[in-house]
């Protein structure tokens, strides 16, 4: 063999080579499978994140409306209009108070071209949703549905939180001057009680799990973060009628 | 295979469980609309001001808790240095504290049930009842 013609030094030279080749194979195979590995894991959680962003980004549930606009509801606006802005509103709930001026502002814009249709749906967190609804409707016996819905969002903070809010109620009641035995006898009747149970009712079958929850033509529609994306909405509801 | 061998990728399938579900839990708090008062339920939960520490949703905290476990045991398999595999053993203590604390707020004070949010505390629990063996062997 060649090898013998190597001197013991040589011999010893070449096998550290060998081994020394050995030792980068392994390392590099190593490095690999590091490599690999991480380069796999990284993609895993970026096709992770991805899709749970993708799957949390799905718009609004299109569950349609259901419920005919009726003539027992509220309406304000014009009340043959195409375009039918409904609303599941909690007087209680904060976030009903901040679209209300939202609301209010949008048809009185377009007063003569939408018909705005306010509905109840108290939710069972808000103690004093329910008799809020009561007030309402109440005072909607008597002509003013809308102005006690607007004196009860205007103060929403000052009931809120009491315990008798049925009695800072009764004042708005005596505002408006009501007939107060009328007003009195309404807030506690069956009748009301079954309209605002009735339009809770209308909101679930309609997959409503949040207020204030809007429809616009019979769809869900996001809540809108400004007047100014409303406007756009309305806008375009508009324009495709 | 016995359960040495095993429990890195359970512990790796639990830890991406509950990223997967965590990361979901986030995107929803930034993506989704924030003005609304939500029927009682998951958004209860998530919507209460328990569901914010330090002006980020837990669900945040959860993703990176679950994401370092990930990489801890990741990391133990790659280098097989058993202190890797150990850091994310110790670490599933704190969350399985941090979970019996939000199931009690959850159960107890916003009176309401998130299945997300019970999803996570089953995967932290289990992740948990999985390293506890290891550390107790450690302990001894």
């Amino acid at each position: 063999m060649e090898n013998k013609n190597l001197t013991k030094r040589e011999r010893k030279e070449l096998r550290r080579q060998e081994k020394q080749a050995q030792k980068t194979q392994t390392f590099k195979s190593k490095t690999f499978k590091s490599i690999l590995t991480w380069g796999l894991v990284v993609l895993g959680i970026a096709l992770a994140i991805w899709g749970m962003l993708k799957l949390a980004s799905t718009p609004v549930d299109d569950t349609p409306l259901t419920g005919e606009v009726t003539e027992d509801d509220w309406i304000k606006g014009n009340p043959n209009a195409d375009v039918i802005l409904v609303e599941y509103s909690d007087f209680q709930c904060p976030a009903c108070g901040v679209y209300y001026p939202i609301v209010k502002q949008m048809v009185a814009e377009y007063e003569d071209e939408i018909a705005f249709v306010y509905r109840h749906f108290p939710l069972s967190q808000h103690q004093n949703a329910r008799p809020a609804a009561y007030a309402a409707e109440a005072a909607g016996q008597q002509g003013k549905f809308w102005e006690m819905h607007n004196m009860i969002f205007d103060n929403q903070n000052s009931w809120s939180e009491d315990n008798n809010a049925a009695s800072i109620f009764r004042g708005y009641a005596q505002n408006l001057s009501l007939d107060l035995t009328k007003y009195d006898a309404a807030v506690s009747s069956t009748e009301v009680k079954n309209k605002v149970d009735n339009h809770y009712t209308s909101g679930v079958q309609s997959n409503v799990t949040y207020t204030p929850t809007f429809y616009l033509n019979g769809q869900k529609i996001a809540n809108p973060s400004n007047l100014g994306e409303f406007r756009t909405l309305i806008q375009a509801a508009l324009d495709g009628n | 295979m016995s359960f040495k061998s095993l429990l890195p990728f359970l512990l790796i399938s639990l830890a991406l469980l509950g990223f997967l579900d965590a990361v979901y839990l986030t995107a929803q708090h930034y993506l989704g609309f924030t003005l609304a008062c939500p029927i009682t339920g998951c958004s209860a939960v998530l919507k209460s001001s328990y569901a914010i520490f330090l002006g980020f949703p837990i669900a945040l905290f959860g993703a990176l808790y679950y994401l370092v476990i990930l990489l801890g045991v990741v990391a133990y398999l790659d280098r097989k240095k058993e202190v890797f595999l150990l850091g994310a053993a110790l670490l599933t203590i704190p969350g399985f504290l941090t979970t019996l604390g939000l199931i009690y707020l959850q159960l107890f004070v916003i009176n309401s049930i998130c299945l997300y949010c019970m999803i996570s505390a089953l995967t932290t629990t289990s992740l948990f009842g999985l390293s506890l063996p290891l550390l107790l062997r450690k302990i001894r």
